[in-house]
């Protein structure tokens, strides 16, 4: 039996087929359209996803994962491990944590630990993957947890987005920093930071703005060596590209996952959203 | 064993942690001159700018780096302590780039630095840094340490005790019953430095000095006087000593008359009467000094907002900057503003707190003397170019602390190399350059690097230069009037062309004073 289990949610925005190859258990988060339930990033595509959403004719909200769907998760790989180790969305934003927690505490005779990552999107992504990496090589619980940790504490994540629109509205950014942005015509810099969305810069393009991103990969380069890279984006390949080439001019990377975020995700951004997370 | 180089990267990084550490505290102890509770803030950005100098060079040899450092001070001095420690360094500096790291030349150097700080004070003060920084380097002159870390031993247990005695000596700090703020300074920043070298030491009882009291009942509030003169620059003169010993902080801005005076006195009412028989004065007006500390501690409760002033030339520069968020100035090469009309659109704006953007290195030290004609809260960060400062702005938000706004402004100025592309105003030699008038010239830092009579071509050997400087890899350039559309992306091809890793950003500047201005990071 492996020793091992590691399960996270859709937020991670963990490409499908390294999820797969890597065992790592994904969670849904829920999209409701016009209140029908779909779940994230398997029920509905993200094209479809974003097409409905620059429409802007339907009503869309989002909503953690039930304890019941963490549960039923749980209970399915109960078998397969000796133990489970899951890591959620910054509970500062989502009931992801308050979920997957509850669920735990209903699943007897297992060790299961609930980890609450402050981060979300390709940063607990890659903690996911750091994880189950570890797991998969044959280590202990207690060393997968460590391993986790690690990247979670060392993970930065930003963000350059087209307009503030859309985390207005999702209230996870105050109205105010959103008015101003789109006043002065600037391209805001952001990083989720401890749970929160903190202002970087303000730069006068989005070209300036994933260069900011690019230097602030560069700068962890120098202070700490090659990076683990992952870049992430909403409807925005290109600019992902873009990023991950000034990164890779400036910095020395290990490894390099892009992904594009889930429409969950995708609704508290807006399309357009370039970011990157690096430990 | 350590290297020179990084013997003197680590002591003052570790001297900035030490004041970094202190710096409310010394705030706290700023009674003298003026209590206005920001000498521990103002000797730490001044040794701020030092170390970010020191670290932004890499060239690694000594000499280079101590240049930086004492560039870094100069451009980062501000208040009394923070001019006295940078006239302290630069001495000492001037005497260790002779030769490498040893007692003797230690010493040496700060014998030098302490001159150069007496010398540099107009009415020099008993009881301040200035004894400190004096009695550290007399014990030192007498025990002749061997080793360079028994040089920082004696020194900081010379610096300790006369710290103490400070208190006995000058009237206002005894009264208040603490210690000299500036001196407490510098026992901070040799153990900070210490530390960082690994030399253990006793620290000073900082506890014990550190007490709050109630500023008024110790020294009468001085107030802010400002007047206009018009009189022949022979009678400033006259005027100047006879109202330097009404007050301090004596300014006088103006190259012709009328000038305008600025000091810090108990006697307004005399400083004008003794003005008036010297000439005609005009525009009075004075404004009490309350101690920062009190202003900060009142403010503290709502959000404080920083106000960016930019100066720079050309209609496009201005707007990016406006469009940015900071408020802008018109000037730069040929069109320089006075040290007045900075002021006054420093009076103008409502921030509490206010950062200038020179852009330019002529408008720096004109810069610093607008602070000293305005009683608004505000620092500069000596941007060389509107590159500079356009890097600065993106670090701009309204709502961050000062200190860190600061430090976080400059630091993005600093990534940024610039250069220009002027047009030669006269024929010249400068040994293997032979430069016609009309011809276009490429500058970075005050050094020649390109000529020629075409642009294109002087522009690449710019950029070429540029980034042998520094090996950057994001070009931004601001077009100014002379230059066509053509041109420009002609020059911008043919960049990407040679420098495929660089990648270009144009703005329009307008009429900039200047064909191009260029910036790497």
């Amino acid at each position: 039996m492996a020793r091992v289990g590691v399960v996270t949610c859709s937020a991670a925005c963990i490409p499908r087929e390294l999820a797969d190859s890597l065992n790592i258990s994904i969670v849904p988060l829920s999209l409701i359209i016009d209140d029908k339930p779909y779940m994230d990033g398997i029920e509905i595509s993200t094209d479809e996803f974003y097409r409905i959403l620059e429409e802007g004719k339907s009503k869309i909200s989002t909503s953690a994962p039930s304890p019941g769907r963490y549960l039923e998760v749980f209970k399915k790989i109960a078998s397969e491990y000796e133990s489970i180790l899951c890591l959620t969305v910054t509970s500062k934003v989502s009931g992801d944590y308050a979920s997957a927690k509850y669920a735990a505490g209903e699943l007897e005779k297992k060790v299961v630990e609930v980890i609450d990552s402050g981060t979300a999107a390709t940063g607990l992504g890659q903690a996911a993957v750091a994880a189950a990496r570890a797991a998969a090589q044959g280590a202990s619980f207690q060393e997968v947890k460590e391993e986790a940790m690690r990247v979670i504490s060392e993970v930065r994540l930003f963000g350059a987005i087209e307009t503030f629109e859309y985390l207005r509205r999702s209230g996870r950014v105050n109205s105010l920093i959103a008015f101003t942005a789109e006043f002065l015509n600037i391209k805001p810099v952001f990083e989720l930071y401890q749970g929160e969305i903190r202002n970087t810069a303000r730069t006068r393009s989005k070209i300036r703005a994933l260069e900011k991103i690019a230097s602030l990969a560069r700068e962890r380069y120098e202070e700490k060596g090659p990076i683990n890279l992952a870049v992430f984006h909403a409807t925005s390949l290109d600019e992902a590209h873009f990023l991950k080439e000034r990164i890779f001019a400036q910095a020395e990377c290990n490894e390099v996952m892009i992904a594009e975020l889930t429409p969950v995700m995708g609704l508290h951004t807006g399309p357009g959203l370039v970011g990157a997370s690096f430990y | 064993m350590i290297t020179d180089v990084e013997c003197i990267l680590k002591f003052t990084a570790g001297a900035l942690d030490g004041l970094r550490a202190k710096r409310q505290l010394l705030n706290r102890l700023n009674v003298f001159p003026v209590p206005d509770g920001d000498t521990g803030t103002n000797m730490y950005l001044t040794l701020l700018f030092g170390v970010v100098e020191m670290k932004r060079d890499g060239s690694g040899t000594f000499r280079e780096s101590l240049r930086c450092l004492s560039r870094g001070v100069i451009a980062g001095s501000r208040g009394n302590s923070g001019f006295i420690l940078c006239q302290f360094i630069g001495g000492l500096v001037e005497i260790l780039s002779h030769g490498g790291l040893s007692s003797e030349r230690i010493v040496t150097g700060m014998r030098k630095g302490v001159d150069l700080a007496y010398g540099s004070v107009l009415d020099p003060r008993e009881g301040t840094i200035l004894t400190v920084l004096r009695e550290m380097v007399e014990k030192l002159e007498k025990e002749k340490p061997d080793k360079p870390e028994d040089v920082i031993r004696v020194a900081h247990k010379a610096a300790g005790i006369s710290l103490m005695r400070t208190r006995e000596v000058l009237e206002p700090l005894r009264k208040a019953g603490v210690v000299d703020a500036g001196g407490a300074g510098v026992v901070a920043a040799l153990e900070g430095g210490a530390e960082a070298l690994g030399i253990s030491l006793e620290k000073i009882d900082w506890e014990s000095l550190d007490i709050s009291f109630d500023y008024k009942d110790v020294v009468a509030p001085k107030s802010g006087l400002r007047f206009v003169i018009e009189c022949s620059s022979a009678d400033l003169r006259d005027l100047k000593k006879d109202i330097a010993n009404l007050g301090d902080s004596l300014i006088i801005a103006g190259s012709s008359s009328p000038y305008r005076i600025h000091i810090h006195t108990n006697f307004p009412f005399d400083v004008v009467r003794v003005a008036k028989s010297y000439g005609l004065v005009s525009g009075v007006a004075t404004s009490e000094l309350v101690p920062k500390e009190k202003i900060n501690s009142e403010k503290r409760k709502s959000t404080r907002h920083a106000g960016v002033l930019s100066i720079c030339l050309g209609e496009g520069l201005a707007s990016v900057f406006g469009s940015m968020g900071v408020n802008v100035m018109r000037g730069g090469p040929g069109k320089q503003p006075s040290a007045a009309a900075i002021a006054e659109a420093l009076e103008e704006m409502e921030h509490d707190f206010l950062i200038v953007l020179p852009n330019d290195k002529d408008l720096i030290p004109t810069s610093s003397m607008a602070l000293k004609l305005t009683e608004k809260n505000a620092e500069i960060i000596p941007t060389r170019s509107p590159l500079q400062g356009l890097a600065a702005c993106e670090e701009y938000f309204e709502d961050r602390q000062p200190d860190e706004l600061i430090e976080r402004m400059l630091q993005a100025s600093l990534r940024v190399v610039p250069a220009w592309i002027k047009v030669a105003i006269r024929n010249a030699d400068f040994g293997n350059i032979r430069v016609k008038r009309g011809d276009y010239i490429g500058i970075i830092e005050d050094d020649l690097v390109a000529s020629g009579d075409k642009i294109l071509p002087v522009a690449l050997d710019t950029v070429g230069a540029l980034l042998r400087r520094k090996k950057g890899s994001y070009l931004t350039l601001v077009r100014g009037v002379g230059v066509s559309d053509s041109e420009s992306k002609a020059i911008d091809a043919a960049i990407r062309e040679r420098f495929d890793h660089v990648l270009t950003d144009w703005v329009d500047g307008g009429d900039t004073g200047c064909p191009i201005m260029m910036g790497i990071e």
